[in-house]
Order: C-alpha cells, then sequence, then structure tokens
C-alpha cells in the first residue's frame, strides 16, 4: 500500500514511516498542507495520513487539506490524525464522502497493529471513527435515553457501526454470523426509527447523527 | 424568592438623581416659621391703623373747629404712610422682598411721623418738626434700589447722600425757625415749638433760600436718575420700573415746581401740591405692583432651570435664556477649549463684543475656567440680580452636561477595556492550548511512537519489553489528560466550528443529560466565547450544587440580540453573591455589553440567562 504521511513534525514522520511494516510503503512526506496536496496529485497514493494541526494557523490545515484530497481523487482514502475528541470534526471530515475516510486519536499511532489494521479498513473501503468517540457518544447520557430499547448486544453492533465498520468486520469482531449481525442492525433500525435502505457508508452518518441529536 | 444580582451594565448616564424633598414637609417647615411674622405684621399693622385714625382724627378736628378747608396734605399723608405700612408689611409677611418690605414698613411710619405736627402738643409738635424730613431718605432709598434692593451705581449714591443733607436741613436744622401756626397746626401758638428761635430773621431767610435749593437739587436729581434709568432700561424691565418710577416721576417733578414756587411765584402752590399728593397717594400702590413683577421675572430664572432641566441642548439652552431674560436677541456660547472660542449651538465662534457696542457681554466661569458666555442688550447689566440668576442656572446645565459627557466617555473607555481584557485572556488560553497541542502533545505522541519501535527490540527480553509496554501505558494516560486539560483551557471546536458545535462537546461530556438547542451558525468570536464559558460555568455549578436530573442550554438570536439560556431542574436557591464562578460570568457578560440574569428559586431549578448584543 502507498502512503503520503503529512506531519509537521519531521521526526514523527520518520518515526512513523520506519516503524510501519514493510508493506505499507510512504512514498512522500510533507510538513504541511500545500505540500501534501501537491504531493497526492503528484503520486497518486492509496492513502494520505494527515495530521489535523499544520502549519501555518495550526487549526484544522489538515482537515481541510482531506476534504480537498477527496473532491479531487476520491479513490484516495484519507485518514486524520486528530488530537481533538471531538465529534464536530470526525462529522465534518466524513460528510465530505464516508469512504476510505477516517478520524482517528493521534495518541493511538502508538499501537502499530491497530494504525496497521485500520490502514486495511481504510484501503477496503469501509469508514473510520475513533472508537473513543463513538464510546462517548453511546455512554452520553440523555433524557429520555432512547438507547436503553437496544440490548446490549444490539448496542456493540450500533457502536461498531458509529465506528464505521460494515456488517463483515462487526460479525468478525464480535465473532458472528454476517446474517446474525444483518438482523441485529435491521433490529436497531426499527427500535431507533432510523430510514432501513442506509447504506454501508451512509450508515455511519446517519448512526453518528443520532446518537448527536 | 427571584435572584437579579449581575445587571451587568450600570446605567449611568440613565439615571440622574433627583432632590427628593418631600413638598409637604417644607409647607410645614414654613408655615411654623412664620408664626411669629404673621403676629408681628399684625400687631404693628394695628399700630399703624391707630396712629392713622388718631392723625386723621386731628386733621378733621382742626376742620371743624377752623371752619378751614379740608386738610388735605394731612390726609394724603396719614394715607400715604399707612398704606406703606400695610404694603411693607405684606411684602415682608409674604417673602416677596423681606427688606424691602421692612423698609417700606418704616418710611411708612415716618410719613405718619408728619401728623406729630398737627398735634397741639409741644413735645410731639417739635418731634414732628425736628423729623419733619426723615422719611425722604428712606424713600429714596427704596426708589434708588427697586427693584434689586440695593444701590447700584455712583449716581445712586450721589442722590442719597443729597437727599440725606435735605432731610437733616429741613429737620433739625430748620426745626428753629418755623412757626407751628405753618406747618399743620392751625391756630397754634408760638409756643408749641419748644425749639423756637426769634430775632434771626435776615439767618432764617438766607438758611431758607439755601434748603429751598437744596430741595430743588434732591427733587431735581432724583427726577433726572429715574428718567434716565427708565430710557436704558430693556423693554421687560421697563415694565417692573414703570409702576415705582412713573408715581415718582409725577412726584419729583411736582415737588420741583411747588419748591420753585417758594422762590419765585408763578403757579399756583396748591394745584402743584394736589398732583404731588396723588402721585405719593399711588406709590405705595405702585410698589406692590412693581415688586410683584420683579418677582415674577426672577422666576423666569426658576423657569429656566425647569426647561433646562427638560431639554438641556445647546439650542434650547440659547431659546430658554433668551426667554428668561427678556431679550430674544440674547446668544449663548458655549467655550470650546479645542478652539479657544464660544461656539454657538450651530459651532459658530461668538466675538466677545467691544464696550459701548451696543452689545453686553456676561461670561461664565467654573472653577477659573471659562464655561459659557451670554450675549445680551447691555440694559440688562443693570438688573444684575436676572442676569446672575440665569447665569448661574446656565453654569448648571453647562457644567452637568459636561460632567455628563467625560462619566460617559470614562464608562465607554472602562466598557473598551473590559472588552480588550476579556479578549486578551481569551487569546491568552488560545495560546496556551496551541502550545500544548503542538509542544508537549506532539513531543509525547512522537515519544510514545520511539517507544513503541524500542518495544518491537526488545521482543526477546520479556522483562525489558513489559517496562517498555508500563511506560507506554503511562505515556497513553499522560496524553488522555494532557487533551483534557488543552480542551478545557480552549475548545478548538469552538474556533473551528462555532458555538453549537462546542456546546455539544460540552453536552457529550456532562455527568447528567443536557439538551442543547442551538442554530448552527457563526458569531463574533467574543460572543461565541462568552457563550461558551457562560455555559460551561453555568454546568459546571449544576454538576456541583444543584442536585439535578436534567439540563437545557437554549441559543435563541433574535432582534440583534444573542441569548444563551442554561436550565435545570434541581434544588435551586442559587447565591450568585458566593463563590467567583457566578461573578466572573458577570464580568464576561458585561465585557460585551450584555445582561446576564439569574433565577433560582428554592425548589424551583436555577435559570441563568444572558443576552448579548449582536448587531
Amino acid at each position: 500500500m502507498r502512503l503520503i504521511l503529512a506531519d509537521d513534525s519531521a521526526l514523527l514522520r520518520t518515526s512513523l514511516a520506519r516503524a510501519l511494516n514493510p508493506e505499507f510503503e510512504v512514498v512522500a512526506d510533507a510538513g504541511d498542507a500545500e505540500q501534501l496536496l501537491q504531493l497526492v496529485d503528484h503520486h497518486r497514493p492509496d492513502l494520505a495520513i494527515v495530521d489535523i494541526r499544520m502549519p501555518p494557523t495550526y487549526t484544522d490545515e489538515g482537515l481541510q487539506a482531506a476534504k480537498q484530497i477527496r473532491a479531487r481523487h476520491p479513490d484516495t482514502g484519507v485518514l486524520v490524525l486528530s488530537q481533538y475528541l471531538q465529534t464536530a470534526y470526525a462529522i465534518s471530515l466524513i460528510s465530505a464522502g464516508p469512504e476510505r475516510m477516517g478520524y482517528l486519536l493521534k495518541d493511538r499511532i502508538s499501537d502499530l497493529r491497530e494504525l496497521e489494521n485500520t490502514l486495511n479498513r481504510l484501503a477496503a473501503g469501509e469508514t473510520v471513527v475513533d472508537p473513543e468517540i463513538v464510546a462517548r457518544l453511546v455512554a452520553r447520557n440523555r433524557a429520555p435515553n432512547r438507547l436503553d430499547q437496544l440490548t446490549s448486544r444490539e448496542r456493540n453492533v450500533l457502536t461498531l457501526m458509529a465506528e464505521g465498520r460494515s456488517n463483515a468486520g462487526i460479525a468478525q469482531a464480535l465473532v458472528l454470523s454476517e446474517r446474525t449481525v444483518e438482523t441485529h442492525v435491521s433490529n436497531i433500525f426499527t427500535k431507533l426509527n432510523l430510514a432501513a435502505d442506509t447504506t454501508d457508508h451512509r450508515r455511519v452518518l446517519a448512526v453518528l447523527a443520532y446518537l448527536r441529536d | 424568592m427571584r435572584l437579579r444580582p449581575a445587571r451587568s451594565s450600570p446605567d449611568l448616564g440613565a439615571t440622574i438623581a433627583r432632590p427628593s424633598l418631600a413638598p409637604e414637609r417644607l409647607f410645614r417647615a414654613r408655615a411654623q416659621a412664620d408664626l411669629p411674622r404673621d403676629g408681628v405684621a399684625l400687631a404693628v399693622g394695628l399700630v399703624a391703623i391707630a396712629w392713622s385714625g388718631w392723625a386723621a382724627y386731628n386733621s378733621l378736628a382742626t376742620l371743624r373747629e377752623r371752619g378751614v378747608p379740608v386738610d388735605w396734605v394731612g390726609l394724603a399723608f396719614t394715607w400715604t404712610g399707612l398704606a406703606m405700612v400695610v404694603v411693607g408689611l405684606v411684602v415682608w409677611v409674604r417673602r416677596i422682598d423681606e427688606r424691602t418690605g421692612l423698609l417700606m414698613a418704616l418710611c411708612g411710619f415716618l410719613f405718619l411721623l408728619t401728623s406729630l405736627t398737627v398735634a397741639r402738643v409741644p413735645v410731639l409738635w417739635t418731634s414732628g418738626a425736628v423729623f419733619n424730613s426723615a422719611r425722604f431718605p428712606v424713600l429714596y432709598y427704596l426708589v434708588l434700589a427697586f427693584p434689586l434692593g440695593r444701590l447700584v451705581g455712583r449716581a445712586a449714591w450721589l442722590v442719597m447722600a443729597v437727599v440725606v443733607v435735605d432731610a437733616v436741613g429741613w429737620g433739625p436744622l430748620w426745626a428753629p425757625f418755623t412757626l407751628p401756626a405753618d406747618v399743620g397746626c392751625t391756630g397754634c401758638p408760638p409756643g408749641t415749638n419748644l425749639l423756637l428761635v426769634s430775632g434771626h430773621d435776615h439767618f432764617a431767610s438766607t438758611t431758607f433760600t439755601v434748603l429751598v435749593w437744596l430741595a430743588l437739587v434732591t427733587y431735581g436729581s432724583l427726577l433726572v436718575l429715574v428718567l434716565w434709568r427708565l430710557g436704558i432700561a430693556s423693554r421687560p424691565g421697563r415694565r417692573t420700573l414703570a409702576p415705582v418710577y412713573l408715581p415718582i416721576v409725577v412726584w419729583s417733578t411736582a415737588s420741583v415746581l411747588e419748591a420753585s414756587t417758594l422762590l419765585v411765584y408763578w403757579i399756583t402752590f396748591e394745584t402743584v401740591q394736589f398732583v404731588e399728593l396723588v402721585a405719593l397717594a399711588l406709590l405705595p400702590i405702585g410698589f406692590a405692583i412693581g415688586l410683584l413683577r420683579a418677582r415674577a421675572r426672577r422666576g423666569r430664572v426658576g423657569e429656566l432651570a425647569l426647561a433646562l432641566d427638560r431639554a438641556p441642548q445647546p439650542r434650547k439652552l440659547e431659546e430658554a435664556i433668551a426667554r428668561a431674560l427678556g431679550d430674544p436677541s440674547a446668544e449663548v456660547g458655549i467655550w470650546s477649549p479645542q478652539d479657544r472660542a464660544y461656539l454657538t449651538a450651530d459651532q459658530r465662534a461668538l466675538e466677545v463684543p467691544a464696550d459701548n457696542s451696543g452689545r453686553a457681554a456676561t461670561s461664565i466661569d467654573h472653577e477659573g475656567q471659562p464655561i459659557a458666555i451670554l450675549l445680551h442688550d447691555p440694559a440688562l447689566l443693570h438688573d444684575t440680580r436676572l442676569v446672575e440668576g440665569v447665569a448661574a442656572v446656565a453654569r448648571l446645565a453647562v457644567v452637568n452636561e459636561h460632567l455628563a459627557a467625560a462619566v460617559q466617555q470614562q464608562l465607554a473607555e472602562m466598557r473598551a477595556s473590559r472588552a480588550r481584557i476579556v479578549a486578551a485572556s481569551d487569546a491568552e488560553r488560545q495560546r496556551v492550548e496551541r502550545n500544548l497541542h503542538d509542544g508537549a502533545q506532539q513531543r509525547l505522541v512522537t515519544l510514545s511512537l520511539q517507544l513503541r519501535l524500542l518495544e518491537e527490540q526488545l521482543r526477546g527480553d520479556p522483562e525489558l519489553s513489559r517496562m517498555v509496554d508500563d511506560a507506554l501505558n503511562e505515556l497513553t494516560v499522560a496524553l488522555a489528560e494532557l487533551r483534557e486539560l488543552a480542551q478545557g483551557v480552549h475548545p478548538s471546536v469552538l474556533v473551528d466550528h462555532g458555538l453549537a458545535a462546542a456546546l455539544e462537546f460540552l453536552a457529550e461530556r456532562a455527568p447528567l443529560p443536557v439538551t442543547v438547542t442551538a442554530p448552527a451558525k457563526r458569531y463574533p468570536a467574543p460572543l461565541e466565547a462568552t457563550g461558551y464559558y457562560i455555559a460551561a460555568e453555568a454546568l459546571t455549578n449544576v454538576a456541583k450544587y444543584a442536585q439535578a436530573t436534567r439540563a437545557w442550554i437554549r441559543i435563541r438570536d433574535q432582534n440583534n440580540k444573542l441569548t444563551i439560556e442554561v436550565a435545570d431542574d434541581g434544588i435551586g436557591g442559587a447565591d450568585p453573591s458566593t463563590g467567583t464562578g457566578l461573578r466572573g460570568l458577570a464580568d464576561r457578560v458585561a465585557a460585551v455589553d450584555g445582561r446576564l440574569e439569574i433565577e433560582s428559586p428554592p425548589g424551583g431549578g436555577t435559570k441563568i440567562t444572558a443576552e448579548l448584543p449582536c448587531a
């Protein structure tokens, strides 16, 4: 898999490039968003790993760059690494097109196997939302708490849906058959009164929006 | 209980304290002080009436015995005296002009004193002769001091000096040469005059001639002065002077003519004397009218004060002053320190007129600084009391306006500086947040990655590998804590995604269900920050004290106002005076010129509402 890394810290870029399994080839790395866009145009990588904060303003340049990459090269996956545990950023990113889009807490890059796993999921066309964000949304206090009508298994399925996993991914994670997962998903959609025809990718947004509301 | 503690912006401009003296109390206090005054006036008035009765009886007794025509002189003097006393006492009691009132009463008694010469009792007749002319200085003073109650100008003092000499001359000096029969006491023996000196006919005749000339000068000078004053007076001033000055003009003219007949017989003495006595008899009424008119004129100063209280704009000031002065041509210039000139309402610089230019100027100063200037008819300079009153009121109005403007300016500066302080503190929070993210956090993430690499190198050594793993776990906790700290210092989502997203972030982390209703709109940064910190502080309070099961954050933006409302269903009874959290909110709200209201009835939940102007 051909990757481009964008982060303003050169040390982090080289460390990460070295740490990743050889199957992940870092073809180029960038220190800011502008350079990143040029490199993506040039190398057409499978995936770009982008830090959300980059020069010059260190706010959400990475997020904006990710959206531009999505607009120019819809086939290129983007993983945004963020310091912010905030739903608004994740939703903003995924709204640009959930397929092959990921929003992950930056801390997680030290868990290399998990990171590689995420990269593979993205390359396979899935969406990735940081589990911590989803966990917070699911655990959020609500009045009345509509999630109470779900069984604990259904809750687990809902959480994995919000993290962007496909039915196959959910089945694998929960050690269930895909058919069982489909049944759970259908039950969840009925109980929560969500539109049932939502496709895999769009349903991430629908579920996140539901959890947020 | 309804708490409304922190009205954030003190409306200094709107509330001007008004004097709160209860009118009833003032009236009561005056009534008490007046009681003895009424009594004194009544007693003195009764004395005057008794005396007049006696004098009139004497005048008529002479008539009965001698069968001569009515003693009109005696009766006229008695009337004038009595009327002067009565008018004077009323003027005194009513406080129209206290000093003038008392002097009028004195003058009246001095007129009555002349009736003593009608008496056939030697001691009384003699005293009457000695004090024969004592009434003149008092009468002159009353006329010359009218309507101010004090002498103004060298001419007036000169006339006063002349009249005093005249009174001494015709009184104590001439008394020894007067035969009682010539002055009031028809048919009295010469011995009635206890001071009578005989045998100095030549001296007496010379003295008489000198005294007649003196009388001519005395009457004449009064006539000239009074005519001159009438001539220069402004129209409203003339209206005040006329009731007193017109009888005086007639009286002094007649008196001059009368005195001249003593030197050269050219007209009938009696005719002139009749005119003189009628004018004299009208004088007390003239004083009554004149004093009332003067008071009404001075009352315009009060009206001016009322007018300025209602509408203190410069143009109104000029109109109100012109009306108070009775001079439509009056102009007002307010001193402008920048232009170093007096400016009119339409910003025209006023020239200070030269002497004899037909305009007069009265400057108004305050603590040595020029405040304003009044340009008006020079005739008004003689009505100093009116001009001073008007100037004083104008000074109050202008100084008051200066103070109000200064307070407004200070208030504006204070608001601006408060807003700057809050903005600086927000910027500082943002800077700290960025430093944490881009400095410490970035390095810790890199460090954790390197530790992971190290751990993979150490696979062969389980002991070391476990230690690195522990270090990595510790580092993960540190990173999570650092992230929370940075977001607490300043939520980046507020800047990047706005208030609604930031409030959702608050709600997601809250320990109780929080419903957020907010339009997904962007507002100016200070408003978003203020709204966010209000909600954050309020939610912190809800979690700590309210024992609530739910909370609501509602954002509305209507009529150029952004309203932030945080409510809960807890125990209520929040006291904003304790604890710095709510106080801090009030300061923050005040910095953007907003308003904060806290309702927290016991058992009824707490509702914090902030209204922020967003034009």
